[in-house]
């Protein structure tokens, strides 16, 4: 079965070029306009990994990831932000509300794609994610 | 001129200025002795009525006054039974809100030790008794002329400080707005290239291939940008924790090797083993390392390499340096390099877009990491761009401080490392009023009285630490006759930092006299 992935961004030609990207790449593309949208379609799919705009028009990125580590059927599910905000602050704040790679816009398909397999490869185990916080 | 000419045409949100004339001045007469009260109200009221008087007979019920109206000045006793005119003092000055309020103390002739413990605890001014109605008249006039000035630099403060905010907040939105059509443009034409859309032809694929590199050194050029904006407006924020070397490597290698395969050029890695971590700006060290390798990429011919390296540097620190096998530059060329948009002799380097601004960005960002940049180079054989960051522990971190405070000395002859993670961004403004210049957000720097004194803020655990090893530097430094002495020292142990310990440490330098209550 492929692995499956949601995309959260509120921007449609990027949420355009990643599901190009990663259905081409054999991955199940499920997507999300805004981020209540978001953390509904993740309890609906239940995707293997979700990738994550920060700047949203209703809750941001760091809010939805919370969430969804605080919903107990998905807080195993990796998130992978994906940002145009390129600070350190932000990468920072991301793996604080529970994420697992952060990655920036424009971002290399190819790094998109490795952080995918990476997280989606076997749960985090605890030392893990303490070296990525 | 007033003030609302000199500002003339900027266009700004200052405060509405409330003509200061029109505003009756609040004052608090505190006394225990009615008649002392009674005189004053009779001798002031036939002076002059400009002025709200109010009493208090004892310290208690002047705070009680404080707390309920905002007053413009306070003249206050210094015997009374229970609380003492000093302990009201002290109590104002010990509280944010009402510590700018200026208090005249009245005080016995003669009494020298009170008069200095007075004045040490704040007081703006002294009067002595019995008093003379127009000498207290003149005194109240020149503190409260003083204060409305003060007022005003702090309206202006806060506005400029809020301007500031809004102007960050702005370069930071127009990055943010750049970085997504640059992702859709970037992304589709790799996708196409890839074959993705369908298939395309060698050359088709070639051109979009072009399409896919642009976008890439837009993105770099839109960075470098909006870092030398920053850097020129002083504004760059500061954010110095430990990293390890490797991660900051890693965290750009990707972008880096797609950049160097579009151009055929090989990237290779070489990271001395068991390096320890760094005390820099990851964000910094990434886009310093960004430039470096990009330029190099340029430098370097079809199926050349370039190297990254990092292993331990001479004066304990660490080292990463960026190789090409380009083309090289002159010696005179090399030393030049770092200045603002200047650009090297050689034809191929020009051709290279967007290098003089990267470089000159390098060198800022890497003195941001208090280490130091410097580039090796050979005609027809390559340069070798390095940087330096400090380990992460106190002896490096404050050498790479004291050396870089010494480079600077001419016009810093106050620096202060600031090392709090918690240090308030609204906090910036405040210190420029006490005539500081904001280096970087966290880094402040303002002239000292001895033009040689330095001190250093630090959030640590091991204050005693920090302080023997720049008093050691210190000494050091004396000793070669180089700038960059220690005047007094502050460092502040985790989670004491406030405003007014940094205001207080600041004003200890700025006026010696005062006694300072360092936390060390």
């Amino acid at each position: 079965m492929p692995k499956s992935v949601l995309i959260i961004d509120d921007e449609p030609r990027i949420t355009a070029a990643l599901m190009t990207r990663l259905e081409a790449h054999g991955y199940k593309v499920y997507h999300a306009i805004n981020g209540l949208a978001g953390v509904e379609a993740a309890e609906l799919h239940r995707p293997d990994a979700i990738l994550l705009d920060i700047r949203m028009p209703d809750i941001d990125g760091y809010e939805v990831c919370t969430r969804i580590k605080r919903t107990p059927e998905l807080s195993n599910t990796p998130v992978i932000f994906l940002s145009a905000n390129v600070q350190d602050s932000a990468r920072r704040r991301a793996m604080a509300v529970g994420g697992s790679v952060f990655l920036s816009k424009p971002y290399e398909a190819a790094d998109v794609i490795a952080a995918i397999e990476g997280v989606t490869e076997q749960p985090l185990t605890l030392k893990e994610s303490v070296k990525h916080v | 001129m007033t003030a609302h000419q000199r500002r003339g045409d900027i266009d700004c949100d200052f405060p509405d200025e409330v003509p200061k004339t029109l505003k009756k001045h609040a004052i608090l007469f505190v006394d225990d002795e009615a008649g002392v009260l009674d005189a004053l109200r009779r001798a002031l009221r036939g002076q002059r009525d400009d002025w709200n008087m109010h009493f208090a007979r004892s310290v208690d019920e002047a705070l009680e006054k404080v707390h309920a109206m905002s007053f413009d000045a306070i003249v206050t006793d210094v015997t009374m039974p229970e609380r003492d005119g000093l302990d009201l003092l002290a109590t104002l000055q010990g509280a944010d809100a009402t510590s700018g309020i200026p208090v005249v103390i009245l005080t016995g002739l003669g009494d020298v030790d009170l008069k200095r413990r007075a004045l040490e605890l704040g007081a703006v001014d002294l009067l002595n008794k019995p008093i003379i109605a127009q000498d207290l008249m003149a005194r109240l006039r020149s503190v409260l002329r003083l204060k409305s000035y003060q007022d005003e630099l702090k309206d202006h403060n806060e506005a400029l400080a809020r301007l500031t905010d809004t102007a960050h907040r702005f370069v930071d939105d127009v990055a943010h707005e750049f970085r997504t059509p640059l992702t859709v443009i970037k992304e589709f034409a790799s996708i196409l290239s890839d074959g993705i859309g369908g298939e395309v032809t060698e050359k088709q694929a070639e051109y979009l291939q072009f399409i896919t590199e642009a976008s890439r050194n837009l993105a770099h050029l839109i960075d470098d940008f909006l870092d030398s904006s920053k850097l020129r407006a002083r504004t760059l924020r500061v954010d110095r924790r430990e990293h390890s070397v490797a991660d900051l490597i890693d965290s750009s290698w990707t972008m880096l090797e797609s950049q160097a395969s579009a151009k055929r050029v090989v990237l290779e890695r070489q990271i001395e083993n068991g390096l320890p971590a760094v005390f820099a700006d990851a964000d910094k060290v990434r886009r310093t390392l960004i430039n470096l390798v990009v330029n190099a990429i340029k430098c370097s011919n079809p199926d050349g390499a370039v190297t990254v390296s990092a292993c331990s540097g001479d004066l304990g620190g660490i080292e990463i340096s960026v190789t090409d096998r380009g083309p090289g530059l002159p010696e005179d060329d090399a030393q030049r390099l770092f200045e603002r948009f200047r650009q090297g002799g050689d034809a191929n380097r020009i051709s290279a877009n967007g290098f003089g601004l990267g470089l000159s960005i390098v060198k800022d960002l890497v003195a941001i990491n208090l280490g130091e940049v410097s580039v090796t180079s050979t005609l027809g054989e390559g340069s070798t761009f390095s940087f330096t960051l400090p380990r992460c522990d106190v002896e490096n971190i404050v050498d790479s401080f004291m050396q870089r405070t010494a480079e600077r000395a001419p016009t810093a002859m106050l620096s202060v490392l600031c090392l709090c993670r918690t240090f308030p961004e609204s906090s910036v403004g405040e210190l420029l009023s006490f005539g500081a210049s904001v280096c970087h957000a966290t880094d402040v720097q303002l002239p000292g009285p001895d033009g040689r004194s330095i001190l250093i803020v630090g959030e640590t655990s091991e204050p005693d630490r920090w302080k023997d090893r720049l008093i050691r530097r210190d000494e050091e430094n004396r000793k070669h006759a180089s700038a960059g002495g220690v005047g007094r020292l502050c460092v502040t142990q985790i989670g004491t930092w406030s405003l007014r310990d940094a205001r207080n440490a600041i004003l200890g330098f700025v006026c010696p006299s005062m006694e300072v209550n360092c936390r060390a």
